[in-house]
């Protein structure tokens, strides 16, 4: 019986370590390449244009925070452009969304950023983040893709 | 989600060890499907407001849910105790731990080819503890308390004419609402026992008490100008957010309970199932 016990007792030690946000930041804990950033237009029709692509664009820095253990901060550099970009990084409960805070942008507010994760693996990311033009009419798609260093 | 309900199962399964050294225990695999039906239909104010909001703009509305949209299979395990042997009465009780899941899709195509995809899924964890008397171990009757905790997930994302799919934050209703919807529910079966095979049929009922807080997105979300809540009224959430009623503007988890009625099967296995009757 003691040995039946003691299983329980490691199943509910097993159960208890479950966290997906914390398990999502361990995995995006270290240095990735920005192996490509593509963009494009998507038009009522279902078509799309003005395709722009970037391959090996610059890295992509994942440190944990002190503050809040679900957050990790980032620290992006890209090739021709910004350099040590720092921001705020975190997931939502089910790891399906990925939240930037104080993001870089041209206004000094909504500075936040939400994209899609499209593909999570442990050494590969992709995510997407689709802005619109004032009328809705135009949607920008934008795509970022993570490889690990 | 899940820990709390190991740990019950643990603290549950130890007290029923203790006490079937004076009866008949048995370990329990259990199956059912449960019949559930909503006692009320908040999210649907939201599918009706969002299609009579983009009336004329939608060639295909949004489907509201039906009553019995979230029943689903449960599988799950516990111990289960009988007094007074297979040849007369006696008491009889048992502790279960039962898991299920079910998903629906809804969807509004919009006159600008984007489609509106609403997923809906319902993770339901019930700790239950039955408790009554058996005639000769064939016949059960039961009454039960349960511990019912229903996580309901909703996605909302735009599938782009492309056909790409994004939940992102480039419109405010976009995003991953949550409830959680914790019920005491009571109720009672009767069960066949044959062999090693049970076969109780339940029905139960959730009591008053419930949380009473709203839908909400699971995450801290960008600062945006609309509630982050679910909606209601999705007309005056789109047009005036400011004049939401804090009270009933927004779809609460209290919807999300349901009235169950269910047919299981359950093995149950003790050191005797596998001896040869002499």
């Amino acid at each position: 019986m003691r040995t039946y016990l003691n299983i329980l007792f490691a199943l509910v030690l097993i159960f208890a370590s479950c966290n997906t946000q914390k398990k999502y930041r361990s995995k995006l804990e270290g240095e990735w390449v920005l192996s490509r950033v593509a963009s494009y237009d998507i038009l009522q029709d279902g078509t799309t244009e003005n395709h722009v692509e970037t391959l090996n664009g610059g890295t992509i820095i994942f440190e944990s925070t002190d503050s809040d253990s679900y957050f990790t901060k980032a620290l992006l550099n890209l090739n021709n452009n910004f350099q040590n970009l720092s921001f705020s990084v975190k997931t939502d409960e089910h790891n399906k969304r990925i939240f930037f805070y104080n993001y870089y942008c041209n206004s000094p507010l909504n500075c936040d950023l939400v994209g899609t994760i499209v593909t999570d693996k442990p050494k590969l990311q992709i995510w997407s983040f689709v802005e619109r033009t004032s009328n809705s009419q135009i949607h920008t798609r934008t795509t970022w893709e993570l490889k690990r260093n | 989600m899940a820990c709390k309900h190991i740990l019950f199962l643990t603290l549950s399964l130890s007290f029923f060890i203790s006490f079937s050294q004076n009866g008949e225990g048995f370990f329990s695999l259990r199956t059912d499907y449960e019949i559930a039906k909503f006692k009320e239909f908040q999210l649907n104010d939201f599918v009706r407001s969002f299609n009579s909001y983009y009336s004329g703009f939608l060639p295909q509305e949004m489907d509201t849910l039906t009553a019995n949209s979230s029943s689903h299979f449960n599988f799950g395990i516990g111990g289960r105790f009988t007094t007074g042997g297979r040849k007369s009465a006696g008491f009889s009780g048992g502790i279960l731990l039962l898991y299920g899941t079910r998903g629906n899709n809804y969807k509004a195509i919009s006159q600008n080819n984007i489609t509106t995809n609403m997923d809906v899924r319902y993770k339901d964890w019930t700790n239950q503890i039955d408790i009554g008397f058996h005639i000769r171990q064939i016949a059960f009757f039961h009454v039960h308390m349960a511990g019912r905790f229903r996580n309901t997930v909703i996605d909302l994302g735009y599938y782009y004419p492309d056909g790409t799919y994004s939940i992102g934050g480039e419109y405010d209703l976009l995003g991953i609402y949550s409830a959680k919807t914790s019920t005491l529910d009571f109720g009672g079966s009767i069960g066949f026992k044959l062999g090693p095979v049970y076969v109780p049929f339940t029905i139960s009922f959730p009591s008053a008490f419930a949380q009473f807080e709203g839908v909400s997105v699971t995450d801290y979300d960008i600062r945006q100008f609309r509630w982050p809540d679910l909606p209601r009224d999705f007309e005056t959430w789109a047009n005036n957010p400011e004049n939401l009623s804090t009270e009933n503007g927004f779809v609460r988890s209290n919807t999300f309970r349901t009235v169950r009625m269910s047919v299981a099967v359950e093995i149950l296995l003790n050191k005797n199932t596998f001896k040869k009757k002499k």
